[in-house]
């Protein structure tokens, strides 16, 4: 409705110009008239300071620190799988709710829960009644399990990096159903690799070498290289495991929080000048057509 | 041309022009409202905050005749459309710590960036679900971002955030995407773009405009600097999700791929 609006009104414009052709002509502007009024407001280039916001209401439920530790608190020392799953109904939805801050709290959650013998086939019994499309929900179950650095996570970790990808489908404007399951593999394959055991090890390397999915293989070398320290001697058994294609994936420095900027941007200066390429020269450029629809 | 027929010419345009305006219009659905739980934790920072709506309305240009009526102009209900797309404008504004040794951009160069009034377009919503966004621009078109309902549900406020400035790319340097490298996840559709390259000192914090970025470099850019220098506030979802696109598009949808990754690969964080 709009859009006919507007062309109505563009319409309308051509018409009176084009009646304003066998018009007479207009009347000279007197000098110093009043220009006509803006049709938008002034614009405030920047933003209200964020010190001034309203202060929060909570209208809906936050996250509560002691509640986490009143629920870990009273599972017994060795809860059975069964109350170990009933205090995560509890317990999830408040890591759920959690923001960057209340990040160690839930760590302390997890090192709690990693004592629970039950707490593995508890985790694994949750994650499998999650909702396919609860992403976020998914990758935060994947994330403590892996976190609890427990070997008996292999096999549900395994089950989840080996699980059927969807097919391929076309979406240029957004996340695929494919992209987002291969993120919930690399974080699954994340947990292998954390758990630094020759058998985890060797199940991250099954995934370097034959995974059907590049991000999740690249992903893998990522945290392959990682939790083996960045060595040497394991960026030379990868290049000498990997095919030639896949060798870039295994020195790529990480930028993250904590960082020296002086040592990501030497190291990405040297890959770039053993890998780096340029932009290839765009299809179409900036200029030469009249419009898109993207 | 005679007089009489001049006259008959425009009232035929004129009843043409009438009968465009007066049509009703198409069925008026919005999009399903959905409960996430990181949009309400959003939500609760801010509180429905009316200086940033007042603020954000017209700098990112979302208007009342698009935004009304079912879609929540006037709501503080962060499961409808407007306050999901007031929860991602805030993050584009305030989410980064910008401190020395912080994010690759801005607050300041992201809210810049993404904004409709600055670059001569505007945000609408629109039932359909073939995309998550899409922009139109040029000579006989409304330049404008439809923001699609896959975008409002199940989506974090922060990859909306990201497709806000994929999507405000597109118009501001009129580019479209690229073939699409091996393994890519688009079929023969192209959805990858290139690279152009910089370091993290290449441009100071506020100097970001007229820097050519891809449509999916600037969401990578945004979406690691949220994932990793997001703001005490920020929920921690919002940043997993975050970190986890960037790296996907990186491999998945880059041509020429940037050399680093987003992140440490730690389980939890």
């Amino acid at each position: 409705m709009k859009n006919r609006i507007l062309l109505g009104l563009g319409l309308t414009s051509l018409l009176v110009t084009a009646g304003a052709f066998g018009a007479p002509a207009p009347q000279d502007r007197a000098v110093g008239q009043t220009p006509p009024p803006l049709l938008t407001p002034l614009l405030t280039p920047e933003p209200p300071k964020w010190e001034d916001r309203r202060s929060s209401s909570r209208m809906g439920q936050a996250f509560e620190a002691s509640r986490l530790r009143q629920i870990m608190a009273d599972l017994p020392p060795a809860a059975s799988v069964d109350q170990v799953e009933l205090a995560l109904f509890d317990l999830l939805p408040q890591v759920y709710r959690a923001t960057n801050r209340d990040l160690p709290v839930v760590a302390e959650a997890v090192a709690s829960l990693r004592r629970q013998p039950g707490a593995v086939e508890a985790m694994a019994r949750q994650y499998r009644q999650l909702p396919a499309e609860a992403i976020e929900r998914r990758l935060v179950v994947l994330g403590m399990l892996g976190e609890m650095k427990r070997s008996d996570a292999v096999a549900q970790l395994r089950e989840v990096v080996w699980a059927p990808l969807p097919p391929v489908e076309s979406q240029p404007e957004g996340l695929t159903e494919r992209d987002l399951e291969e993120m919930v593999q690399v974080k699954a394959v994340q947990g292998l690799a954390y758990l630094a055991t020759s058998q985890a090890d060797a199940a991250v390397r099954e995934v370097i070498k034959n995974h059907e999915a590049l991000h999740v293989r690249v992903s893998a070398i990522d945290a392959y290289m990682w939790n083996n320290g960045d060595s040497l001697e394991t960026a030379a058994e990868l290049y000498r495991l990997l095919p030639a294609d896949l060798h870039p994936y295994v020195e790529r420095p990480r930028f993250h929080r904590g960082m020296n900027r002086e040592e990501f941007t030497r190291r990405l200066r040297t890959w770039q000048e053993k890998w780096g390429s340029q932009p290839q020269p765009a299809l179409t450029s900036i200029h030469d057509h009249n419009g898109g629809e993207k | 041309m005679r007089p009489e027929a001049k006259t008959l010419l425009r009232t035929s345009a004129l009843t043409l022009v009438l009968a465009f305006v007066l049509l009703p219009s198409g069925a008026g659905a919005v999009c399903t409202n959905s409960i996430e739980t990181d949009e309400q934790a959003l939500w609760n920072v801010h509180a429905c905050w009316p200086a940033f709506r007042d603020w954000f309305r017209p700098y990112f240009n979302l208007q009342s005749d698009h935004w009304d009526e079912g879609w929540g102009w006037t709501s503080c209900d962060p499961t409808q459309a407007f306050p999901k797309m007031w929860n991602s404008a805030y993050l584009i504004s305030y989410g980064l710590e910008d401190w020395y040794l912080g994010p690759w951009h801005s607050d300041a160069d992201y809210y810049r960036w993404a904004s409709g009034n600055q670059h001569g377009f505007r945000y609408e919503p629109e039932h359909a679900f073939n995309y998550y966004a899409r922009a139109f621009w040029g000579a006989f078109t409304t330049d404008r971002v439809e923001m699609e309902c896959l975008s409002f549900n199940n989506y974090t406020a922060g990859v909306r955030a990201g497709v806000m400035l994929h999507e405000s790319t597109h118009i501001m340097w009129e580019m479209q995407h690229q073939s699409n490298p091996p393994g890519s996840h688009c079929g023969s559709e192209p959805c990858s773009d290139d690279w152009y390259f910089h370091y993290l000192n290449s441009y100071s914090y506020g100097s970001l405009a007229g820097r050519r970025h891809s449509m999916i470099q600037i969401q990578i850019e945004y979406n690691c600097d949220l994932a990793e220098f997001g703001e005490w506030w920020v929920p921690y979802t919002i940043g997993l999700v975050a970190q986890n696109e960037a790296n996907s598009y990186m491999t998945n949808r880059i041509r020429n791929p940037p050399g680093w990754t987003c992140g440490q690969p730690r389980p939890l964080w």
